[in-house]
């Protein structure tokens, strides 16, 4: 039977400065760089399900077209955005995620890039890190909403 | 006798009076033995120019350009057979089968320019398994708890369109990684 060992040799804490120039590198590289541009964030992070026009596969992965904008508009719907399983765990960074939603809105909503309310970093951050329990009951009740508002 | 005749029967004694057979057979076998080793001589290998490390130049040339290899660039993250060897291509599904719409996304980089592409390894589903060049490459590849970055599952299932059972893989170009 595997148990816990008895002693744990414990490795002596790293001190605080040791980390400095390493924080202070990173605080100097300022905000990081893109590693893709959203067109090729969308094909490797969303196209292998929501296919290359966002419509996904009719009753089985849903279709971003008609959503996505109208989502966007309240607040319930944008945090719904942000932390649908896929959109959360991916593994993007805040900033390359925010760019991405921002990219997709417009090139699968029919809306000008001016037309609708663009998502930050810090908002994706925020969000994005609380986890979404209920996923299909959520879904089901933002549907709801939207098709209320029509 | 002729006088040849006596050169000859001497020269033939005298010989076998200076040597055996045993003799003359060793003495071939050394030599061809020390023929063969010549080349492994340190002045030999020191005489050549170093190889180069790596794949030579043929099979780099296989790796781009063969779609029924397994280390054609487009495979780099394959899992699966390789629908070139069904009768399909590294792009289009065997005649008779289906492109599963759902799939998985990566990059592989082309050695034959250097740029980085997007792949989407698209299953081709409606017959049973090819069974000819299986390729399991897994360059970035991911665990199964992260569904969207793993080259394990089966797309042929859980798709309306193209139902199981898998039979090849395809690895198409989407676009340039920029």
């Amino acid at each position: 039977m595997h148990g816990r060992p008895d002693h744990i040799a414990r490795k002596s804490p790293a001190h605080p400065r040791r980390w400095l120039p390493v924080v202070g590198l990173t605080l100097l590289m300022g905000t990081p760089a893109l590693a893709y541009e959203p067109r090729i964030n969308y094909m490797l992070q969303c196209l292998g399900c929501h296919g290359p026009d966002g419509r996904g596969e009719p009753g089985r992965v849903p279709s971003i077209r008609s959503t996505l904008v109208p989502l966007s508009r309240f607040a319930a719907g944008r945090r719904y955005l942000l932390q649908v399983p896929g959109v959360a765990l991916s593994t993007l960074s805040d900033q390359d995620l925010a760019a991405l939603l921002d990219w997709m809105i417009p090139a699968f909503g029919g809306v000008e890039p001016g037309q609708f309310r663009a998502f930050t970093t810090a908002e994706v951050a925020r969000y994005r890190r609380q986890p979404l329990v209920e996923i299909s009951a959520t879904r089901a009740r933002l549907m709801r909403r939207l098709q209320a508002r029509q | 006798m002729s006088r040849f005749d006596r050169w000859m029967e001497e020269s033939a004694r005298s010989m076998a009076r200076r040597t055996s057979r045993r003799g003359v057979l060793g003495s071939l076998g050394a030599l061809l033995v020390g023929v063969g080793a010549l080349p492994l001589l340190p002045v030999a290998r020191g005489a050549e120019k170093p190889a180069k490390p790596g794949k030579s130049d043929a099979d780099h040339q296989d790796a781009t350009q063969d779609e029924t290899r397994c280390d054609y660039w487009r495979h780099c993250a394959i899992d699966g057979y390789l629908c070139g060897c069904c009768g399909g291509s590294a792009s289009a599904c065997p005649p008779g089968t289906v492109q599963s719409p759902v799939t998985w996304v990566g990059t592989c980089h082309n050695p034959a320019d250097g740029i980085d592409y997007v792949i989407s390894y698209n299953d081709c589903c409606g017959k049973s398994s090819c069974g000819r060049c299986l390729c399991n490459r897994n360059e970035r590849d991911m665990p199964l708890y992260v569904p969207f970055r793993s080259n394990d599952y089966d797309w042929c299932t859980g798709s309306s369109v193209a139902n199981i059972p898998y039979h090849c893989s395809t690895a198409r170009v989407l676009a340039r990684a920029t």
